[in-house]
């Protein structure tokens, strides 16, 4: 047999979790069968839990019982410093650790390994964080403050290459620790072995969002160093579970249940199974077979299809509206899109319906810069729409100029969005040519200004714009790599870093949009959606977040 | 002998650093920054710059391949990117796996593709039949005919695993997918060499002389078809053992394929070059090994290398 | 090949119609009103597509097998006729190529050379050429210890001369068979390529990108995979004809089986 070329599909998956380690979810409620339905905690196996748990309810469980969770690839590890995507995600959030907050069902921060919510002094700067009693690690000793220092010095580790290093950076003396001119993090404190005082460069209302992530959550030194190079495979946490067994060679790793978990009564299952290197396609026919429970990539554009097409299937497909959105990037090396009248053109004339259709339900038709729920209400953008005089008109008045560029586009739905658009402004007298390379390869030619125009996909992993300006809008953005800037966006955005308010933050930050909207800085598209597989008549209180993945904790199987 | 497998030996060692020469040029091609893939996109230009002096990637490319062949040399692959393990454990892991898939596809296309064509070669026309199969065989994409078969076979009849271990049972629809696509280059170069051995004048002699059919058969059709097969066998083990990255993906086989899949996806260098290597070892070596047993089994030949 | 010249009279193959898709966003089955072979995922018309498919795909078929199995059968024979350091200096160089995992080789040349026509079917001689040489290097091998090739070398024949004479006809049925198979092989090799983004570039129709798209659809669009697959198979065999025609004619010497006699 001759040679033939291979097949590395790059999913959804992978560019979300790579962009992002996950999307902020709008929280949704329950699926795959509602708990009270079944026996209450006091009345049979039933257990109770004591204690605010933050996130979705989690009582009335009944112990026992594995789930497995496919994944089509392997993630990069899981280390919490340094996983960020696919199973290692997924096991540093809900599974092996627990930060010191959670999101809960509103988005805001709730007290998870935190015995209460820390206390902001000294203008902002300040954060003194109580930290839970009775938390222990997988080992069986007990939590203490220096682990977290300990751990968070560890992500500052110029050896590790921890990718959230600059995500804390707003820690004092954290860049000096960094870039190896400090020996410690001055920055932070440790009062006694339960609470930890974090002072801060300056006020930044984001520092709480980072205490929610994996990265920040207690590592313990003493496995760091027994373990080794082991630690990144079978790392020691404080979460729900631990490590069972790892089998690199079998593509499969089992985490039990950890018995001494913080929240007592929880997790309900003795068993989480991971498994990977399994093809969408065959992961389907397995959950139709009740080898597997859940999907743990989000479902490719196939499977998309192929839930939607079939009766049988559709109740596998489990969706959820995600902090995210898409847009289209128009780089000024192209001289018509330096016309703001032809990038708003560009903005008329686009049918999203049409493009909600062809990417499955993946997306919906949403013509507004930042993700649709994350204003809480402050919009005042009116998101555009299609019309095609408008386009046209707009079109005329910048003088009719000659607009052909080359649209960039990378994996799955972004080809698709690409020919259509395509189409679609070919009514307007745009020229598009198509370019379809990996997902790398364009993240590295806009760096250089090479691209003409790029499709980029935003997931939040804070419930703040503040995040999507910083990385996107703001002069000097880390991936601001059209060099937009508004003098207005970067004064408001700075106004709302030191907002406490969170109903004034949002109207400043509502301002911003407004103003990212009307100068057309990209061709506004779509609000995406997450939509993952999992086999409803097996679990029972399947919950998912966008940025922590399942709720594994509270989730319990029929019996 | 001994003289003609050393030199070979000697020859097959350039080969392999050829081809190290070769990958490391060619990974430079390969588009997007490793760093970035390890940093992850949401890493900020300074976390970047440390990575990138972690691994050395602003160094002179000269400097560079010098430390790597040096490294190799010494058996050392370098430690992977994403699964910061050495690359040599990740890549011995998965071996055992692909050597079953590739032996079990060889024994497939062997058996069926070298029936068929010996089937074919004694008729007195060739079969139309065989010929449009050969196309259809050839033209379906290998993941396609592999998820039909898993569909037909172990989802709607149930008689063999999903796929996602390496027992026996669940290496048949792999190897069969796999053994599937080759049958009709076994199967058309077995045909071809009976047709010219049948035509052949020893032919007429052996015919002339009287010989059973069935030894006929054995002693100079099945013989003449040896070599050809042999050199496509030996082509196969080596292509097969290299990765088959459309087949391991459906049946979930843990085997080099998906290794090369994800290092590429994850532009893991030192992994993607670690795989490229040790393919390049077995491929020298498989070549090596065909063309020995075609000098063994051709008497003539044994002859003219010896001397 | 008819196809490929009336390809314009089936219609826009790049026209994404809103009505090309059911509501649930699914593409039309074949025997669809205005879509006779269906409609793809966008909601494009899949005889349009397959019709100019047919023009990139049977260009790169035509390209890529004269040159990869021309490259192939030449070294093959001069590697397997001469022996001693030519047949050393050109078998190595074969397996540098044939060890260069195909993935890893194929990406990046599809990298350097573009994704153009011509960039594919650079990329498939490259991967293709080897493996013929390898197979072409084998029966030369075999062929040179015939009486009949020894005899005449022996009697002082020039090497080019026996190559024509001797050699050549004997092979050029194998040669025909491979190329005809190489031919299917060309267009899954680029519909791998398409998986990778490296093949022929959307929203340009190709049969390779086609069947590429079309292999997930086996369960809820089997006509995605089908309608390409079907035009894959017939003008395959159509080479499979000719090329055994033309192995008739090359070698009547061999048409008979003395065991049947």
């Amino acid at each position: 047999m001759p040679p033939t070329v291979a097949d590395p599909r790059v999913t959804r998956r992978t560019l979300l979790q790579g962009a992002a380690a996950g999307g902020l979810a709008a929280y949704v409620a329950a699926c795959g069968g509602s708990s009270s339905k079944l026996p209450p905690a006091s009345s049979g196996g039933g257990a109770a839990v004591s204690g605010a748990v933050p996130g979705p309810p989690a009582g009335g469980g009944v112990r026992g019982g594995r789930v497995v969770n496919a994944f089509d690839v392997e993630g990069n590890g899981y280390d919490p410093a340094i996983a960020y995507t696919s199973t290692g995600w997924e096991a540093i959030c809900d599974v092996l650790y627990s930060p010191l907050y959670s999101y809960d069902t509103d988005n805001s921060p709730r007290p998870n390994a935190a015995a209460a919510m820390p206390k902001v002094t000294s203008g902002g700067t300040v954060y003194t964080i109580p930290l839970r009693p009775g938390v222990k690690f997988h080992n069986g000793r007990a939590v203490v403050a220096a682990d977290y220092k300990y751990a968070w010095e560890r992500v500052l580790d110029p050896k590790i290459q921890s990718w959230a290093a600059s995500y804390i950076y707003s820690i004092k003396g954290a860049k000096e620790l960094y870039h190896r001119q400090a020996q410690e993090l001055t920055g932070v404190e440790v009062v006694d072995d339960h609470t930890l005082r974090v002072t801060l460069v300056q006020p930044d209302v984001t520092f709480v969002y980072a205490l929610t992530q994996p990265f920040m959550a207690p590592v313990p030194k003493e496995e760091v160093e027994r373990l080794g190079q082991n630690f990144a495979d079978t790392p020691v946490g404080n979460g729900p579970f631990k490590v069972g067994s790892y089998d690199s060679q079998g593509q499969r790793y089992v985490f039990t249940r950890f018995d001494d978990y913080y929240w007592k009564g929880l997790p309900y299952l003795d068993e989480v199974e991971f498994r990977w290197g399994i093809d969408q396609s065959v992961q389907l026919l397995m959950m139709q077979r009740g080898e597997i429970d859940i999907m743990g990539y989000g479902l490719n554009a196939q499977s998309l299809a192929e839930t939607s097409a079939s009766d049988r299937l559709r109740k596998y497909r489990f969706e959820q509206p995600l902090l995210a959105s898409r847009w289209i990037n128009l780089h000024p090396r192209v001289e018509a899109f330096r016309d703001v009248r032809v990038r708003q053109a560009l903005n008329w004339a686009t049918d999203r319906e049409q493009l909600q259709r062809v990417t499955g339900g993946e997306a919906v038709a949403w013509g507004a810069p930042f993700p649709k729920d994350i204003l809480g209400g402050a919009r005042t953008f009116q998101p555009y729409t299609l019309d095609l005089d408008r386009a046209r008109s707009l079109l005329a008045e910048a003088g009719s100029p000659t607009v052909a560029a080359t649209l960039w586009v990378s994996d799955s739905p972004e080809p698709q969005v690409g020919q259509v658009l395509q189409q679609q402004w070919k009514a307007i007298g745009v020229d598009i040519t198509l370019k379809q390379v990996s997902y790398a390869t364009i993240n590295d030619l806009s760096i250089k200004d090479k691209c003409d125009a790029w499709v980029s996909t935003y997931y939040a992993i804070y419930p703040t714009a503040i995040d999507v300006i910083s990385q996107y809008w703001e002069t000097g953005g880390s991936a601001n790599y059209t060099h937009y800037s508004n003098t207005d966006v970067d004064r408001l955005t700075a106004e709302a870093r030191g907002t406490n308010d969170p109903k004034a933050r949002n109207a400043l930050l509502a301002q911003v949009e407004a103003k990212v909207g009307e100068d057309a800085a990209g061709v506004f598209c779509e609000n995406v959606n997450w939509i993952m597989g999992r086999n409803p008549d097996r679990l029972r209180n399947f919950n998912y977040s966008g940025v922590y993945g399942a709720y594994y904790d509270r989730l319990w199987v029929a019996t | 002998m001994a003289r003609y497998l050393i030199v070979r030996l000697g020859l097959g060692l350039v080969t392999i650093a050829g081809v190290v020469l070769l990958t490391f040029v060619l990974q430079f091609s390969l588009p997007g920054d490793p760093a970035r893939r390890i940093a992850g996109p949401r890493a900020s230009p300074e976390v970047l710059a440390t990575v990138r002096a972690n691994l050395h990637l602003d160094d002179p490319v000269a400097s560079q391949l010098v430390t790597y062949v040096s490294d190799v040399a010494q058996g050392d692959l370098g430690v992977s990117y994403i699964r910061r393990r050495p690359v040599i454990d990740l890549v011995k892991e998965r071996l055992p796996a692909t050597a079953v898939l590739a032996f079990g596809g060889l024994l497939v296309e062997v058996l069926l593709g070298g029936g068929l064509g010996l089937w074919d070669g004694l008729r007195r026309r060739r079969s139309r039949v065989l010929a449009a199969g050969n196309v259809v065989l050839l033209s379906i994409p290998t993941y396609s005919l592999g998820f039909l078969l898993l569909v037909v076979f172990a989802y709607r009849l149930d008689l063999l695993p999903l796929g996602g271990g390496t027992s026996l049972e669940e290496l048949i629809l792999p190897a069969l997918t796999l053994g599937l696509f080759g049958v009709p280059y076994y199967a058309a170069v077995v045909s071809e060499s009976t047709r010219t051995a049948l035509a052949s004048p020893y032919m007429r002699t052996a015919v002339a002389k009287g010989l059973p059919r069935r030894v006929i058969l054995r002693r100079h059709v099945l013989r003449n078809c040896l070599s050809p097969v042999i050199t496509l066998a030996g082509l196969d083990v080596a292509i097969y053992l290299s990765g088959v990255v459309f087949v391991e993906s459906v049946f979930a086989w843990p085997g080099i394929g998906q290794l090369q899949e994800q290092a590429y996806n994850e532009l893991d260098r030192p992994l993607l070059m670690g795989t490229v290597i040790i393919a390049a070892v077995v491929v020298v070596a498989f070549n090596l090994i065909a063309d020995v047993v075609r000098v063994l089994v051709d008497p003539r030949a044994r002859v003219e290398e010896a001397g | 090949m008819l196809l490929a010249v009336l390809a314009p009279l089936f219609g826009d193959p790049y026209a994404t119609p809103v009505d090309g898709l059911t509501p649930q966003g699914l593409p039309l089955g074949v025997g669809s009103p205005g879509h006779l072979l269906g409609t793809d995922s966008l909601g494009r018309d899949m005889l349009a597509r397959v019709a100019f498919g047919a023009r990139a795909s049977l260009e790169i078929a035509f390209i890529s097998n004269i040159t990869s199995v021309g490259l192939g059968v030449a070294v093959g024979l001069v590697a397997g006729f001469y022996r001693g350091w030519v047949e050393q200096l050109l078998m190595r160089i074969t397996d540098v190529f044939l060890a260069v995992p195909t993935v890893i080789s194929g990406l990046a040349l599809a990298s350097v050379l573009g994704t153009g026509v011509l960039g594919i079917a650079t990329v498939v001689t490259a991967l293709y050429w080897a493996w013929t040489a390898r197979i072409v290097f084998g029966e030369t091998l075999a062929l040179r210890r015939r009486t009949f090739v020894e005899a005449s070398v022996a009697m002082g024949a020039p090497g080019r001369t026996v190559i024509r004479r001797h050699i050549l006809p004997n092979l050029a049925s194998l040669i025909a068979t491979l190329a005809a198979f190489n031919g299917a092989a060309v267009v899954a090799i680029g519909s791998g390529l398409s998986y990778l983004g490296a093949g022929i570039q959307p929203p340009q129709p190709e049969w390779g990108n086609m069947l590429a798209e079309g292999q997930g659809a086996i369960d809820y669009a089997p006509h995605l995979l089908i309608v390409p697959l079907l035009c894959v198979v017939l003008t395959v065999f159509g080479f499979v004809l000719i090329g055994e025609a033309l192995s008739r004619r090359g070698a009547q010497s061999l048409q008979r089986s003395w065991l049947d006699i």
